[in-house]
């Protein structure tokens, strides 16, 4: 069929989204069993998986999810009812095609690797056979249960060869939707045997006659043998049942399916009238396989109509862009508002009259500046999607150290640039991981000792603070134990005996590597490593972690991030003729040093005594060889800098002016100093160097005495 | 009329045409020319394959980068795009004597996805070259840490050395 790779990455980046989603609506599902809704909506995204997969020609996905959907039909029909094993099951059949998902992006055969297809196909068809344990309802309502019955005979009869007559006559511009007519003949020999054909070119003009030789002229009869039943081999004319004149008609079978046969054409008369059910509810890039995706089976016609009537309004209408384009969109928008200032800059030095200019100029003025922020915001996402994705994890962790687990969610509109959202969602999964491990109480009993309700709850939230996104982790548990956490770092050489520590540099201790309190090292945490990659990849968000916890009632842990990694505030400061950019973030003060306050230390730098702390000192100019006229300590001006547990004094010649910066990358083909992260570009079109302060400490303080001067 | 004669009067009106389109100054792209974009550092002629050139802009103030190779001579805003600018005379070894003019122009040369610039003293033109008058340097140095000619070019009585442009940007 069709290998096109774009038609694969298409299905890819569909699939994938579906999934995810599927995922998501199956967890909500369980607490919500009776919206129907819902269920439809799930429905609906397991069918078009089935059929994308098909188109694509991915075999044994499309076969999986045939298996998966019967099950769903049978939930939405109200035959059977849903129960925790159910979704488990259909969780575990998610997880099965998500390896599929990866083993196609890889190039690799769908089923490589992958275990257990079979098995779930059997464990899948057995709860749909209402075989689940828990399951006793079904049992109880006789009419349903008969009907389930006889769904089951049907399955069993289709070991039987059934004779079929298949007659295909396409419409003549048939080709203009890129379908040709001997891929059905091709698939049809997939499911069984072509017996006879008979080729009908009785429509094809003489070559005088002849119109368009794009069209189709021919048509078939086919004499087909295959033990699969009607219904698989309706849906390979799937796409074409609509518009064209396909019948297939069931010529000869065993007696014993006569029963099969009925229920068989009152689907296919289902069919023909709920074939206009089309699935709408898909993102608008994928536009073509939505039109190729018509002809949802609906055997309920009324249900059908009201699944339409839902669905409609819920039409994505979103496009992907490639983030280069973006790039480049926001790059030629800054320099549109550069071009901009400086016709302003002329016009304003016109003297007399030109006032219609100049009103002209500032509209334009006020139109580009609304372009800026639209590009800057185009950017934005919401954050609910990598909330929602924790439900799924709460659950399956609560299953596994049993422990009964409410995960609330909380402002998940709020919106955050794209690429960090990305990069959001491990640090939030180790965290949540950590408040389930040892947060939560271990029992129940516990918890009920506590006087707090008999289940945990984990509240995940996000809002927009003071031009900064702040997700919190909230926990109704343990707490932080601070003498435990005290003691263990003594032990560790990590807190001083002989320093007093504020509560919070205590807690922050364990956000340093290898430190865990945990008692025994348990499969989900307690090795150490977590909350310091938490640390890491948030810093590397330019973001900051805060705790807050109540011994016996629970902890917060809250993260601060910049609203995107595009934009930075920073303070720009003069060295000689160029200047530079410092990240607000790592700043703590700027001061005046009296050169009395400075002792040096032989071979190993500077130290500045402020308020009785020894810090070192980093003379820029020094490191990045500027010429400058400020040489001398008092002169010039000092700003302390933390990053991560480190804290230097770096000397400047001027500080100049506080300012949001647009981050740009620099080419990484050319060497640079360290202590560069980047570069932006100032209001009037002079290129900036941005500090990164880590890098610079690390680059030239080791070796100095204190250099790694911890908290 | 049999076929060996056809044949040559099919030749005969391709060279007409082919020499018509030159009186006239029309470009055909025929299979064996090549384009180079022809530059000078101190009084030598150098060129750069045409193709990946995207454009020439005057000289602008350098943003010198801390800690880069001395080549690198610093960075130029390119209608928002921060771009790395190379200082040829230095790569090739050719030490120049007015360092940072104001008469100096720079190539943007792209490749791949990625963009810098180019110092030079001055662009010439853009010359058409055939193939037969192209010819691949004898004598690279594999030791050499300057970049070193790929292809020598003759144009009537000029000799005009061409630069790998993959070897301006790459480490050596």
């Amino acid at each position: 069929m069709f290998d096109s790779s774009e038609f694969i990455s298409i299905f890819l980046n569909e699939a994938n989204e579906i999934v995810e989603a599927l995922e998501n609506d199956l967890v909500i599902l369980e607490d919500n069993k009776s919206d129907s809704e819902l269920l439809n909506k799930i429905f609906r995204a397991a069918h078009t998986l089935k059929s994308s997969a098909g188109t694509v020609g991915f075999d044994a996905m499309s076969d999986l999810n045939h298996v998966a959907e019967n099950l769903l039909e049978k939930v939405r029909s109200g035959t059977l009812e849903i129960t925790a094993n159910m979704i488990t099951v259909l969780l575990e059949f998610l997880d099965v095609i998500k390896e599929m998902l990866h083993n196609i992006s890889e190039g690799a055969n769908e089923t490589e690797g992958v275990n257990g297809i079979d098995a779930l196909k059997q464990k899948i068809k057995s709860i749909s056979e209402g075989k689940d344990a828990a399951q006793s309802k079904v049992e109880d309502e006789a009419p349903k249960a008969i009907k389930s019955e006889v769904e089951t005979t049907v399955h069993d009869m289709s070991s039987n060869i059934q004779i079929y007559l298949i007659t295909l006559a396409f419409k003549a511009s048939i080709f203009e939707n890129g379908i040709d007519p001997l891929m059905f003949l091709s698939d049809l020999r997939k499911l069984g045997t072509i017996q006879n054909i008979k080729i009908n070119y009785d429509n094809i003009p003489s070559i005088s006659n002849l119109e368009d030789p794009y069209h189709c002229y021919t048509s078939f009869e086919i004499d087909y043998e295959s033990r699969h039943e009607i219904d698989d081999i309706n849906s390979i004319f799937l796409f074409v049942v609509d518009d064209n004149d396909i019948v297939i008609k069931e010529i000869a079978s065993v007696p014993a399916a006569r029963e099969i046969e009925n229920t068989d054409t009152t689907q296919s008369e289902d069919n023909a009238t709920g074939s206009e059910n089309t699935n709408v509810d898909m993102p608008l890039s994928d536009e073509k396989t939505a039109s190729e995706d018509k002809s949802e089976k609906e055997p309920d016609k009324e249900q059908a109509v009201v699944a339409q009537s839902h669905t409609k309004p819920q039409a994505a209408t979103t496009i992907r862009v490639d983030t280069r384009k973006l790039d480049s969109m926001m790059n030629l928008v800054g320099e549109l508002v550069i071009a901009q200032s400086r016709i302003m800059q002329i016009t304003s030095k016109i003297e007399n009259g030109g006032t219609e200019l100049k009103e002209a100029v500032s509209s334009i003025d006020r139109i580009t500046r609304e372009i800026q922020e639209e590009v800057m915001n185009i950017r934005m996402m919401p954050i609910g999607p990598i909330f929602s994705q924790f439900k799924r994890y709460v659950r399956d962790l609560c299953i596994e150290l049993d422990k009964d687990i409410k995960l609330e969610i909380k402002g998940e509109t709020t919106e955050i640039d794209k690429n960090m959202l990305e990069q959001l969602s491990d640090p939030l999964k180790h965290i949540i991981r950590n408040s389930i491990d040892h947060g939560i109480e271990a029992t129940r009993e516990m918890r009920i000792e506590r006087n707090k309700p008999e289940y945990g709850t984990i509240i995940l939230s996000a809002a927009h603070q003071e031009g900064h996104v702040v997700i919190s982790i909230e926990d109704n548990g343990n707490g932080l134990n601070k003498d435990k956490i005290y003691s263990k770092a003594l032990e560790k050489g990590i807190l001083k005996k002989d320093i007093q520590y504020t509560d919070s540099e205590i807690y922050k201790t364990i956000f340093l590597p290898g430190f865990s309190t945990a008692d025994k090292v348990s499969d989900i945490s307690g090795r150490g490593v977590g909350m310091d990659v938490v640390r890491v990849n948030i810093e590397k968000l330019k973001g900051r972690i805060e705790i807050k916890t109540d011994l016996g009632k629970g902890t917060t842990i809250i993260i601060k991030l910049p609203l995107t990694l595009a934009i930075i505030e920073g303070i720009t400061f003069s060295l000689g003729s160029h200047i530079y950019v410092m990240p607000l973030l790592g700043i703590i003060e700027q001061l005046k040093v009296k050169l009395d306050k400075l002792k040096p230390f032989e071979g190993k730098g500077e130290m500045i005594n402020i308020r009785g702390e020894y810090i070192p000192l980093i003379r820029l100019h020094k490191v990045f060889d500027v010429e400058t006229t400020v040489t001398d300590v008092e002169k010039g001006i000092v700003v302390v800098a933390e990053s991560g547990y480190k804290r230097c004094a770096i000397f400047v010649d001027e500080l100049l002016d506080q300012q949001q910066v647009v981050i740009k990358s620099l080419d990484d083909h050319f060497s640079k100093h360290a202590g560069i992260s980047g570069g932006t570009i100032l209001g009037d079109g002079q290129i900036a160097l941005i500090i990164d302060i880590q890098g610079l400490a690390n680059e030239t303080l080791s070796g100095c005495i204190n250099g790694t001067n911890d908290i | 009329m049999d076929q060996k004669s056809i044949t040559e009067e099919a030749m005969n009106i391709k060279d007409k045409i082919v020499k018509a389109s030159f009186d006239e100054r029309v470009d055909i792209p025929t299979e064996n020319m090549s384009q180079f974009l022809v530059f000078k550092i101190n009084d030598d002629e150098y060129a750069l394959d045409v193709l990946s050139v995207q454009e020439i802009v005057r000289y602008t103030y350098l943003t010198p980068v801390p800690g880069s190779p001395s080549y690198m001579k610093g960075l130029i805003n390119l209608r928002g795009n921060i771009l790395n600018v190379i200082d040829l005379s230095e790569r090739v070894g050719a030490l120049r004597d007015n360092i940072e003019a104001e008469s100096n122009v720079i190539i943007v040369v792209s490749l791949d996805s990625r963009k810098f610039g180019i110092m030079v003293d001055m662009v010439s033109d853009v010359v058409d070259v055939y193939e037969s008058s192209i010819t691949e340097n004898p004598m690279v140095d594999n030791e050499s840490n300057f970049i070193q000619a790929s292809h020598i070019v003759k144009v009537d009585d000029r000799i005009i050395i061409v630069l790998p442009i993959v070897n301006i940007i790459g480490y050596k």
